[in-house]
């Protein structure tokens, strides 16, 4: 019974390549509804019960305690007049996190990166060091015309902007030629299901 | 004092965390430590905010008649469906949360997805063109890499094998263009968006933690 | 002659459906992304631990699930110790472990012996770092509720810097995040299972060597299955990618022709 509905719900989905209607707009909003309902149980008991309920009940870990107040201040939000005490928490997940965030990030993103663009070329083969050379006029003529927008009169300008955008549409090419890939994934998925229900159902 | 606790919080807290990456100090890696435990528990109540804003956007729907009331009811009725089943009967596999899960959820949310497999196929037709010459080397790389990653590509390259003198060398070789494309220009262009996307985050941060962006107080 | 837009979706639709109503499969060649994440499992020793990390959404499971799936028995049949988690999608839970639990019976392996499934906890970024620091504090039991600190698990391993590989598997941005918190803060060796979307964007990480290895999308998986000698989910769709991939160079070739024709119509 239930894969008949599953499969009519599909249906109603697919429904939307006729254009939008009813039945689609339907399927949609349930499937909102159903997701944040399970998001917001998994939430409460994986993290509710999990790390502030039994922590502070079973085990005796006090400590949760001022968290839990600090959190509990983002129900402050459905008052007009208090309103403002919801913004306490937040600005302690804000600072901390963007705090937090600097120093990894530089090194990850960064450092890192530059490192592996400055390579040393002893004992490299020569593809492998005009390979490198590629990469390095790609990173610094995409720089450029990202970074220095506003000089494109000069010829000479002109002409490392358009070697940025010719690197780049190869990079987006391939990003669009994986893409494919990636959405037929999704379809091949879709059919494997129709075809598991259908079995089910005979 | 409304404006002033919440940056003064953002500010200390920004600051020492900031710094806790760079300076080995016990005390600021207890404190480090402490900062990380609480994020959880913290983030436990942030789903408040969530939940009130998905509700009164559809009980604001149901009330201004802005589209057929059914829609906007449908999804609070589901909403409240699976929690009322998952607080009398739990979410342990086999319980009407899961069945729910499995037979709704899943085959559902891949199948809303699954339209975006229609509509690449149709701007496939339709807007792909070599109009000029940005859009005829995107189209050129993006077919060697469509062709590169289907197995007929591995099967071309080894049909347009040659042997020169001992080497073995491929005329059509989408699987090594394709490759080649991903590991040099790729990684060229890429590493400049990181650069610029990171760059971007830290000063952010950086404006956030110095009070310079304010947005998220309004 | 113009394609109407739902010849279009027909065409796909028999283009997809025609190769796998035969069962047709093909043999995928692997890539050095594949055989590097390949060999950083396979280099490893029974009783080893590695992390795995679900990061993402049921809606990408044709991507991920063979992923997980290829993955999972490879590791269960070289008898390493698993870690399963999922800090990074809260909709994942459930499917993970039941992907995980089939092919846990057919190996006959364990869960709270072989494996843990600790789930899924609230603070992504918070947690990610936490892991590094301290693995109980962010996960005192396992998403069943079993006491970690009565397994095998607890003797064996402080925090991920234990672990000898961190593998995601992701939908979205928990890569890079996993990278930058946990991976290079902690020293943790990483490698990644990417959806095709996203895969691109990973290569410079590859490079540069923070990611031991890289499946990008289905075709990513349908390699791993081939280096694992299994036909998989990924491998019986390899068919239907090539068809459908060819039917789309169809449709661009004619879109151009029409476009350069009625371009010369009109002068």
């Amino acid at each position: 019974m239930v894969e008949i509905i599953t499969l009519i719900l599909m249906l109603f989905v697919l429904s939307f390549l006729m254009g939008d209607n009813p039945f689609f707009k339907f399927t949609e909003r349930l499937i909102v509804g159903i997701s944040a309902g399970y998001g917001f149980l998994k939430l409460f008991d994986d993290g509710f019960i999990k790390k502030f309920w039994i922590p502070l009940v079973q085990e005796g870990q006090y400590w949760v305690i001022i968290p839990g107040l600090l959190g509990m201040m983002f129900f402050f939000t459905f008052s007009k007049k208090w309103n403002f005490l919801a913004k306490y928490p937040l600005a302690f997940l804000l600072g901390t996190g963007v705090g937090l965030e600097i120093g990894p990030r530089i090194e990850t993103s960064i450092l890192r990166q530059i490192n592996a663009t400055a390579v040393n070329f002893s004992g490299m083969s020569a593809g492998q060091v005009i390979n490198y050379i590629i990469i390095l006029v790609a990173l610094l003529t995409t720089m450029y015309y990202f970074l220095f927008v506003l000089r494109r009169d000069r010829p000479a300008e002109k002409l490392i902007a358009n070697i940025g955008i010719f690197f780049m549409m190869l990079g987006f090419g391939a990003s669009f030629g994986y893409t494919i890939m990636g959405r037929i994934s999704l379809l091949i998925e879709v059919i494997n299901i129709f075809f598991e229900k259908i079995t089910s159902i005979f | 004092m409304k404006i002033m606790a919440p940056l003064l919080i953002v500010f200390i807290g920004g600051m020492l965390m900031a710094f806790q990456y760079y300076i080995d100090i016990p005390l600021l890696n207890n404190i480090y430590k402490g900062v990380l435990d609480w994020h959880m528990v913290i983030a436990v109540f942030a789903l408040v905010i969530a939940v009130k804003s998905l509700i009164e956007r559809q009980w604001k729907n149901f009330r201004q008649k802005t589209e057929h009331p059914v829609y906007p009811l449908t999804t609070l009725i589901s909403f409240f469906t699976v929690v009322f089943l998952g607080i009398f009967f739990g979410l342990k596999q086999g319980s009407p949360v899961n069945f729910i899960y499995n037979n709704l959820l899943v085959p559902l949310q891949a199948t809303i997805f699954s339209l975006l497999a229609f509509y690449i196929s149709s701007a496939a037709y339709r807007a792909f063109r070599a109009k000029n010459f940005s859009s005829t080397v995107l189209l050129i790389a993006a077919m060697i890499v469509v062709m590169g990653r289907i197995p007929l590509g591995d099967l071309i390259a080894t049909w347009t094998t040659i042997s020169i003198s001992g080497k073995d060398f491929a005329i059509l070789d989408f699987p090594g263009w394709t490759r080649w494309i991903l590991t040099v220009p790729n990684v060229g262009i890429k590493r400049a968006f990181i650069f610029g996307i990171t760059l971007g985050i830290v000063s952010t941060s950086l404006k956030v933690i110095l009070g310079i962006e304010r947005g998220w107080l309004k | 002659m113009k394609l109407h837009r739902r010849l279009v979706y027909v065409l796909l639709l028999v283009f997809i459906l025609v190769p796998m109503l035969f069962g047709l499969t093909f043999k995928v060649k692997p890539t050095k992304p594949v055989m590097t994440f390949f060999d950083s499992v396979a280099e490893l020793s029974p009783g080893d631990y590695i992390a795995v990390t679900l990061s993402f959404d049921p809606s990408t499971k044709a991507e991920l699930v063979p992923m997980l799936k290829a993955l999972t028995e490879h590791v269960f049949a070289k008898g390493l110790s698993v870690i399963f988690l999922n800090p990074g999608s809260i909709n994942v839970s459930d499917l993970g472990f039941s992907v995980i639990s089939d092919i846990a019976s057919k190996y006959g392996t364990i869960e709270n012996s072989d494996w843990y499934y600790l789930g899924y906890v609230p603070g992504e970024k918070a947690v990610y770092q936490k892991l590094g620091e301290d693995l109980y504090s962010v996960y005192p039991a396992s998403m069943h509720g079993v006491k970690l600190n009565s397994t095998k698990l607890y003797k064996d391993v402080r925090n991920m810097e234990d672990v000898k590989i961190l593998i995601d598997l992701a939908d979205g941005n928990s890569t890079v995040d996993l990278l930058t918190y946990l991976s290079t803060k902690y020293d943790v060796p990483m490698a990644a299972g990417v959806t095709a979307v996203m895969a691109s964007e990973y290569y410079p990480y590859l490079e540069s060597g923070q990611l031991k290895g890289l499946l990008g999308g289905l075709r990513g998986a349908a390699e791993y299955e081939t280096l694992l000698n299994v036909s998989g989910r990924a491998r019986r769709g390899m068919a239907a990618q090539t068809l459908a991939h060819i039917l789309i160079m169809l449709l661009v070739l004619m879109g151009n022709i029409e476009y350069f024709m009625a371009k010369r119509k009109n002068g």
